[in-house]
């Protein structure tokens, strides 16, 4: 087992009891080890804070989603939303191989993962936009990081910004957009950007464009949403 | 573990499947906000109390391989729960005697240390490193998976190609937290 695999074995509590002290013992002897173990905790702990950031805006996305004041118990709207329901299913298989199917079948809202939002006393603009955005509420976000953007210029919120145009359909925009953040360094959803810049000319049925952007995120970042995406480069080989 | 359907759960958690982490969540929710309805704490607050709890069991599983042998999954959330709203209390500077029991009776959660500044550095500079470095550098520092685990869950080509770019990764990381 090399130093690595020791560490490892140590943190995930996988090594016997007399493997866990000799392994104490040759730390306190050993400052080598001992610093390349602070290291691996301290990178390890980092990644849990990062990490933590990112469950904690999965769990509130899921709480707005389904908290009660979104769920409706009048009668009359329960029905209205099982006609509509109805209706939706309906037209879903009538236009299953239409251009609007294909994208909604690969396009999902993307969390707030940027801009943590916590109790407390932060109402700031920015955290505003951001909870306005989890809050599903896209025209006021897009207002407010306009005018965020407009004061001080951050290529991740441009995202956001961008992101809040698709929801509201303005995807014409929000493609340029995209273009625009991309050419920023320090930006950190350039895989992301690119599947939704990717889906944004899809919608438009610009499919070469859409094409184009796969195969550059396929270049840059293969791991990412990699099953999905070869479906939507396969499913676009039939309209190039 | 206490029973099938529980053991499932946790093998989902262990496998690091976040769906199972949702419905832990939805699973002990009620229950969890009931047992503290007594205290002085709002909605906003326990729910987040609550979120913070689920991700920190999920956590020592995915990275310490946890197993939940004397205490139920359920028990060891609470358990977490109490240690927060008495942490709670203790930030707004209440009486916290009047809470102790709430972590009297507690002694299996082991709070972990505080983060220290370069951690904190390191935690804010991951956003800034491509996703490939983010996934490569957590599969092995938060994961704890073996190089040749990663070769095999993974595209890349071998052992050495996983090992150079997770010293590119690393370097790069450090360079963004000097500048």
């Amino acid at each position: 087992m090399n130093e690595d695999q020791y560490i490892q074995e140590y943190i995930a509590n996988r090594l016997s009891e007399k493997q866990r002290q000799d392994f104490e013992v040759l730390m306190q002897k050993d400052s080598g080890l001992k610093r390349k173990f602070d290291e691996h905790k301290s990178l390890q702990n980092a990644f849990k804070i990062h990490e933590a950031e990112r469950l904690k805006a999965i769990l509130k996305s899921h709480e707005i989603q389904n908290s009660p004041k979104k769920r409706y118990s009048s009668k009359p709207v329960i029905y209205s939303l099982v006609a509509v329901f109805l209706m939706l299913v309906g037209l879903t298989i009538y236009f299953n191989l239409s251009q609007q199917n294909l994208y909604n079948q690969f396009y999902d809202s993307y969390p707030n993962v940027y801009q943590p939002i916590v109790r407390g006393d932060d109402t700031s603009d920015l955290t505003e936009a951001f909870m306005l955005y989890e809050n599903g509420n896209f025209s006021k976000a897009n207002e407010l990081f306009s005018s965020l953007l407009n004061q001080n210029y951050d290529p991740n919120v441009d995202f956001y910004y961008g992101l809040s145009l698709l929801e509201l359909d303005n995807v014409e925009e929000a493609v340029i957009r995209f273009k625009e953040v991309q050419q920023n360094e320090n930006f950190q959803f350039k895989s992301e950007l690119l599947w939704f810049q990717a889906l944004g000319y899809l919608k438009i049925e610009d499919y070469q464009n859409a094409s184009k952007v796969l195969i550059q995120l396929e270049n840059f970042d293969n791991n990412f949403k990699s099953k999905k995406r070869s479906e939507l480069q396969d499913a676009l080989k039939s309209k190039l | 573990m206490k029973n099938k359907s529980t053991e499932h759960l946790y093998q989902r958690l262990l496998s690091g499947d976040e769906s199972a982490l949702v419905e832990v969540y939805e699973e002990y929710k009620s229950e969890f906000l009931n047992f503290f309805k007594t205290y002085d704490i709002n909605l906003e607050s326990i729910l987040d109390i609550y979120q913070e709890s689920i991700i920190v069991i999920y956590q020592k599983i995915i990275v310490e391989n946890y197993e939940l042998t004397s205490s139920s999954l359920k028990t060891y959330i609470f358990g977490i729960g109490k240690h927060k709203v008495y942490d709670y209390f203790k930030k707004r500077k209440s009486e916290t005697h009047l809470f102790e029991a709430l972590i009297a009776d507690n002694k299996e959660y082991v709070k972990d240390e505080e983060p220290n500044l370069y951690e904190l550095t390191l935690a804010k500079n991951i956003k800034l490193i491509s996703n490939s470095c983010q996934d490569l550098l957590k599969r092995f520092y938060y994961r704890g998976l073996s190089i040749k685990e990663i070769v095999e869950q993974t595209d890349y080509k071998d052992e050495n190609t996983v090992k150079s770019y997770k010293s590119r990764c690393l370097k790069k990381l450090k360079e963004l937290c000097k500048s």
